[in-house]
């Protein structure tokens, strides 16, 4: 009896050791991945994300992954869900710039960009200034001359580097917020709105048809489809270029441990490279542009440090 | 574009895509069944099972479970008073007291016809509308979103049930609900004490689940009776039921072409087409007393605008490539992983797709209908279970749904208020139609009055013609039933 209760403590303790403590990246998963999306299904950032899954998975050994939705708050509700979550690798996250980073240095929020354990980052692009063919102003001359301009965007923290860039740029704007970026890209094609700001993904099936104008590109070199249309680096804002970008980045939360860290990089980059999923990606003009982890991570501080002396525009646009 | 039409029904010939049609189906209505959970949480939950299908497969069984869900969502409207979504909430209106009263099979067939028939004429109207829709679309802008919230609301002094003091009360506390939450338009917070849940507001969603399933089963299990309580079923009902659409046909298309117009609209969606369906029945009925009561042509233009809104929320999702709904978002990102891109090159490009998805739609309605149909009778015995199995029942789902939805338990807790709060408020006599119209509507009604005034002035709602109509419109809603009962006798009375 005796010899079966010592068994017994052994057998208990044993478990006990082989617990959590003892996950090591070979029993990495142990169960489904989660990544949050703290959207609602359906937008730009939620196709990235079920885009990529099936090959991430392919690179974990076909473990499962699968999105949860979690939107709302400004992108902090699921933001902090994905923080707070415990950090041994099975709940990650989408992260997106400006929006998170905006309200980090606006304050009055719980988190640290800095400190989530970063993966990498799935594509970042510039955005392009598009005016509606309805409104009286014709160019950005005449834009940069009024002394009223509406502009239309999705809600303010998103559009805070096109808030930026129009400071910058002298046009007197009169931001108007719509549900989503959508709404506001219908008001613009009616005439409602002078010009929108927009994700060059966003926006290129609304300029190839022809129903909004585009103007001015952030970026550094001219756009393929769109070699006519000025950058901001020629218009002398070199600078513009990393404030008025959106990234999508995948992380996780602070201090995960280096062993799964390392898995979880090396499977996110392989997937991220696969050719195949670039070609799919590419075919529906949502392209990967992808770094690795340290990359992501220098990325997540640039942007921070970026954005911190427009703190005041922030802070007047946001309180 | 005949060739096209045919290439695209093909596909639903054959074997695969009969049984995806029925798998997307049934999916559907478990979805629109359980309180909660509808056509964005189906979708996203069928988007792996698609990765490995055809453009054209994986529209059937998306669309498929798309279209069963409106219906199925309706037969919980109308026997437990749960409407799974804003865009179900006028079908408890009277839908709910025939279950009351053991007609539940009559409501049931009414409304599975009413939705069957709604849907193919949206998808008719769709299909014709494509070349057409962008005008449409733009048509319509801040002002009349605008016009068309208050539209609705109007609806409040219509559905009031005993004194209108009450309802005007319910429908401003609504209101008030409805300012909650970060301003639409300044981003500024109002009233959420530094909480990151309660900056989205109070969702509608929760709350209605709360003010009617909860509040339901609360008072079911006090009352200790079944829902039809001591009425006797009604077995005959089911063809009534299908009989009355059609001797209501003028209801039935007026509630048809109002869900295909503002299903047009992006970005009022759903929620108004119901209660503004529901609202010109009782405006152009001759005997209005029945309705809120169980009067059974509520119930077929509620369900007809329900389901007609779906093919008119495909037209700006095809023709501009943005949804007008959020269902129209998550179907949108699912076209977009099997390489299609919805906006004018769809529409050059791959006519056949679109054709696949409008005759998807009308099958799976189709289909949903008759399982209705044939399961009513059995579906109206629900109403017939003790409270003691119901009520618990309910109560579970409805928390359940609320949580799962957007897997918050703020979301929880706001259902578990709103059931107490909607249990008081129905016992005090006051309107929990009036509060849950003011509360869906209040926000689309102050963003664009503010995007009104930003973008054009106050001048804005007087100088365009379709706000100006509306405008005069509303005037004449709220006016005539006094100018009706201000008889010439009367005018005569008041000059001497």
């Amino acid at each position: 009896m005796k010899k079966l209760y010592v068994c017994l403590i052994v057998f208990v303790l044993t478990l006990g050791l082989c617990g959590p403590g003892a996950l090591t990246a070979e029993a990495f998963p142990q169960k489904p991945i989660t990544i949050i999306v703290p959207f609602s299904p359906g937008g730009g950032a939620d196709t990235y994300v079920r885009l990529i899954i099936p090959y991430l998975s392919r690179q974990l050994d076909g473990a499962n992954v699968i999105v949860k939705n979690i939107p709302g708050g400004d992108m902090i509700t699921g933001l902090m869900k994905i923080y707070r979550a415990r950090p041994d690798g099975h709940t990650l996250g989408l992260f997106m710039t400006p929006g998170q980073a905006v309200r980090q240095i606006v304050g009055g929020v719980n988190y640290d960009l800095g400190k989530v354990t970063w993966l990498g980052r799935i594509s970042t692009m510039g955005y392009i200034m598009a005016l509606s063919p309805k409104s009286k102003f014709k160019s950005l001359e005449e834009l940069q001359n009024a002394d009223k301009v509406i502009l239309g965007v999705a809600n303010i923290s998103g559009a805070i580097g096109t808030l930026i860039s129009s400071e910058k740029l002298k046009i007197k704007i009169t931001p108007l917020a719509h549900r989503g970026s959508r709404e506001a890209i219908l008001a613009a094609i009616r005439g409602d709105v002078d010009f929108v700001q927009f994700p060059i993904t966003t926006l290129r099936p609304v300029l190839k048809a022809g129903d909004l104008k585009p103007v001015l590109v952030f970026s550094k070199n001219r756009l393929a489809d769109f070699q006519n249309i000025p950058t901001i680096d020629e218009l002398g804002h070199p600078t513009l270029i990393d404030i008025v970008k959106i990234g999508y980045y995948l992380g996780g939360p602070p201090s995960m441990p280096l062993e799964i860290t390392r898995k979880l990089e090396k499977a996110v980059e392989a997937a991220l490279k696969d050719k195949e999923l670039r070609a799919k990606a590419d075919k529906v003009k949502r392209p990967i542009i992808e770094s690795n982890a340290p990359e992501a991570r220098s990325d997540i501080h640039a942007i921070l440090d970026s954005y911190a002396p427009f703190k005041e525009v922030l802070v007047k646009y946001l309180k | 574009m005949l060739a096209s039409a045919l290439e695209g029904f093909m596909p639903l010939l054959s074997w695969s895509g009969l049984l995806l049609l029925l798998l997307g189906t049934l999916m559907g209505m478990l979805f629109g069944i359980l309180p909660g959970l509808g056509g964005p949480q189906v979708l996203a939950l069928l988007i792996p099972v698609t990765y490995g299908l055809s453009p054209h497969m994986a529209t059937i069984i998306l669309i498929g479970a798309m279209g069963a869900v409106p219906f199925s969502g309706s037969i919980t409207a109308i026997l437990i008073n749960t409407p799974g979504t804003g865009a179900s909430a006028a079908t408890t209106f009277d839908g709910f007291p025939l279950s009351r009263q053991g007609k539940a099979g009559l409501a049931l067939g009414a409304s599975a016809t009413a939705s069957a028939l709604g849907a193919i004429f949206g998808a008719a109207v769709l299909a014709l509308l494509i070349p057409v829709g962008r005008q449409v679309i733009m048509a319509f802008s801040y002002p009349e979103f605008f016009m068309l919230a208050i539209m609705g609301l109007s609806v409040i002094a219509l559905v009031s049930q005993g004194s209108p003091w009450k309802s005007l009360i319910s429908g401003g506390f609504g209101l008030m609900l409805s300012t909650i939450g970060s301003d639409p338009i300044t981003g500024l917070s109002r009233f959420t004490f530094g909480n990151f849940y309660l900056w989205d507001g109070i969702k509608p969603v929760p709350a209605l689940i709360g003010m009617f399933a909860i509040a339901e089963s609360i008072d079911l299990f006090i009352k200790k009776e079944s829902i039809a309580g001591q009425h006797k079923i009604l077995i005959s009902g089911v063809w009534d039921g299908i009989r009355s659409v059609f001797q209501n046909f003028g209801v039935f298309l007026r509630g048809s072409i109002i869900g295909t117009v503002i299903g047009i609209i992006p970005g009022v969606g759903g929620v108004v087409a119901n209660f503004l369906a529901y609202a010109q029945t009782i405006q152009t009925a001759k005997d209005k007393s029945g309705f809120g009561k169980g009067d059974i042509r509520g119930v077929i233009a509620a369900e007809a605008a329900n389901n007609a809104k779906d093919g008119g929320a495909l037209v700006p999702t095809v023709v501009f490539g943005i949804p007008g709904s959020l269902e129209m978002a998550v179907l949108l990102g699912a076209l977009i992983l099997h390489g299609l891109e919805p906006g004018p090159d769809l529409l050059l490009d791959r006519l056949d797709i679109i054709f696949t998805l409008i005759f998807t739609l009308v099958l799976a309605n189709i289909l949903v209908s008759v399982i209705g149909l044939v399961s009513a009778r059995q579906l109206a015995r629900l109403t017939k279970i003790p409270s003691a199995y119901v009520a618990p029942v309910i109560f579970c789902l409805s928390l359940i749904g609320a949580y799962s939805m957007n897997n918050l338990f703020g979301d929880v807790l706001v259902t578990l208020c709103f059931g107490i709060f909607g249990y008081f408020v129905k016992r005090l006599g006051y309107s929990k139609i009036a509060l849950v119209i003011a509360l869906l509507l209040g926000k689309i009604a102050q963003e664009s009055f503010h995007q009104t005034l930003v973008s054009m002035g106050i001048k804005g709602f007087f100088v365009r013609p379709i706000s100006l109509c509306l405008f005069i419109l509303i005037l004449v809603f709220l006016t005539l039933p006094y100018l009706k009962t201000f008889s010439p006798r009367q005018a005569k009375g008041l000059l001497k």
